[in-house]
């Protein structure tokens, strides 16, 4: 499926990392585990922007002739478009250097099938507390981002994906909402009367925001505190359900290869 | 030579056990903290996924920002490792310390001067090319001198030689780690309300 040479291919996942969030590497190491199991590489390596080995750093350790690079990020923008081809010295989709072919892929968050990831983490996050949304028709379904002008590609892809899932009729209401620009997601009370709620948040790693700022801006804990209650919430008179960051389903992997498949699909790679 | 088979050559001409960082290595193979080569009985034995839990936090639970500053927890075993899988655990436990080791070996390791790697950076790091060579120095002498084992190869360096039976840490590049405390150096040079070169 995936290698044009003979020998196996290497995969480099790229993450952001953190210099003071030891949680926000864990989904791309995770993801990387799973996808060593699967057979499909000869080498998978990961590197990160704010943790070793640093995207400058980490080519040398790769053996093998043909190199997917696949971002681990939600949105295209600033790091998959400037950062990253800067700091890999990628020439564009495809880079031929020294006996080695880097295939340059989209960011996991723009695959079409991140649909189908976002609908299995709002399940999941009903299923595991036990319980079941009584009226999928009477439940709203929110899918949170952080919404600033910095990059304005991650707001138009969860408003696509809002669309998509809209037109499935799963749930009687698919909204978006931003930490920092409206629809705010400290209004969403307002922003929907359905008696029971699903949030998921649309972000690579459960950090500060998806952990502590949109907790308090739902009303779930105080400034400072940590989440006590469990799913769901009650909250008014309504059931919230509040998923972790999107980046940690283990669903992720699959979109990794399936960014490569699409990759060797546009450039015809056999 | 590529590092797997550098690695392989290097453990078959040198006699065990080895070290790199803080972790020995034994044959079979077989890796533990150096601090524990003496209680190796009641080792916990811990799977390759482990590697990617206990490099994160000191045994005081805080954040490891960097992979190669001295605090890594003691009391696990890993054992017994092919050597792709002992490659792949000190890659997770040394990330380029091999790739770097094996390419300095062997005369063709890239040394990144920080001016170059300054110059590379935009957005809220553009200013760190404003950074001194003596705020370097000291920065050096504050950060990496402190925090860090790597040897820096970069100026100033490190005064280094290998020793026979260790595999050296080396830094070839200013981290990601020491950039953003160069631009708070640069930040703090700067007076409120101007801004200069992107900090
Ligand atoms: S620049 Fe190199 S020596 Fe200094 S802290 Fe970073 S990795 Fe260590």
């Amino acid at each position: 499926m995936i290698s044009s040479s003979t020998s196996k291919p290497a995969l480099l996942i790229v993450g952001h990392g953190s210099t003071v969030n030891a949680d926000s590497s864990t989904p791309t190491y995770d993801h990387a585990w799973t996808l060593r199991k699967s057979n499909h590489f000869s080498e998978v390596h990961e590197c990160f922007w704010k943790e070793e080995p640093n995207f400058h750093q980490c080519l040398g350790q790769i053996e093998a002739e043909t190199i997917y690079i696949v971002p681990n990020f939600i949105s295209s923008g600033y790091f998959t478009e400037q950062v990253i081809p800067r700091e890999l010295e990628l020439e564009g989709p495809i880079t031929e250097r020294n006996d080695q072919t880097f295939y340059y892929c989209e960011p996991v968050g723009l695959h079409e099938s991140m649909t189908e990831v976002l609908l299995h983490r709002a399940q999941e996050v009903v299923a595991s507390s036990g319980k079941t949304v009584r009226d999928p028709q009477n439940t709203c379904l929110f899918i949170f981002g952080h919404g600033t002008n910095l990059n304005e590609n991650s707001t138009k892809i969860i408003e696509h994906q809002v669309e998509r899932i809209r037109s499935r009729n799963l749930y009687g209401e698919c909204q978006f909402a931003y930490m920092e620009e409206p629809p705010l997601v400290k209004d969403w009370k307002t922003l929907t009367h359905k008696p029971e709620v699903v949030a998921v948040p649309f972000f690579i790693a459960d950090g500060l925001h998806s952990f502590i700022d949109i907790p308090v801006l739902l009303g779930l804990t105080e400034e400072g505190q940590p989440l006590q209650t469990k799913n769901p919430h009650h909250i008014e008179g309504r059931d919230l359900w509040y998923a972790n960051a999107i980046g940690t389903e283990p669903l992720i992997a699959d979109l990794i290869l399936a960014q490569i498949k699409k990759f060797n699909e546009t450039h015809r790679i056999s | 030579m590529k590092p797997t088979a550098f690695l392989n050559d290097w453990l078959l001409r040198t006699p065990p056990p080895w070290k790199i960082g803080q972790i020995l290595i034994q044959p079979g193979f077989t890796l533990c903290h150096q601090g524990d080569q003496n209680s190796s009985e009641t080792l916990r034995p811990i799977p390759l996924e482990k590697i990617t839990d206990l490099i994160k936090t000191t045994a005081n639970g805080n954040f490891r920002p960097l992979r190669s500053s001295p605090d890594l927890p003691s009391g696990w075993i890993l054992t017994p490792l092919s050597l792709e899988e002992l490659l792949l655990a000190l890659r997770l436990f040394y990330p380029s310390a091999i790739a770097h080791w094996s390419a300095w070996s062997q005369q063709t390791l890239r040394i990144t001067p920080y001016q170059e790697t300054a110059e590379r950076q935009t957005g809220m790091y553009h200013c760190t090319r404003l950074l001194t060579s003596e705020q370097r120095t000291a920065l050096t002498q504050s950060v990496c001198a402190q925090e860090c084992m790597k040897k820096r190869l970069w100026e100033p360096a490190d005064p280094f030689t290998s020793s026979p039976q260790e595999i050296p840490l080396l830094c070839a590049e200013p981290c990601n780690y020491f950039i953003p405390k160069a631009r708070e150096v640069v930040k703090s040079m700067i007076p409120p309300k101007k801004t200069m070169g992107g900090c």
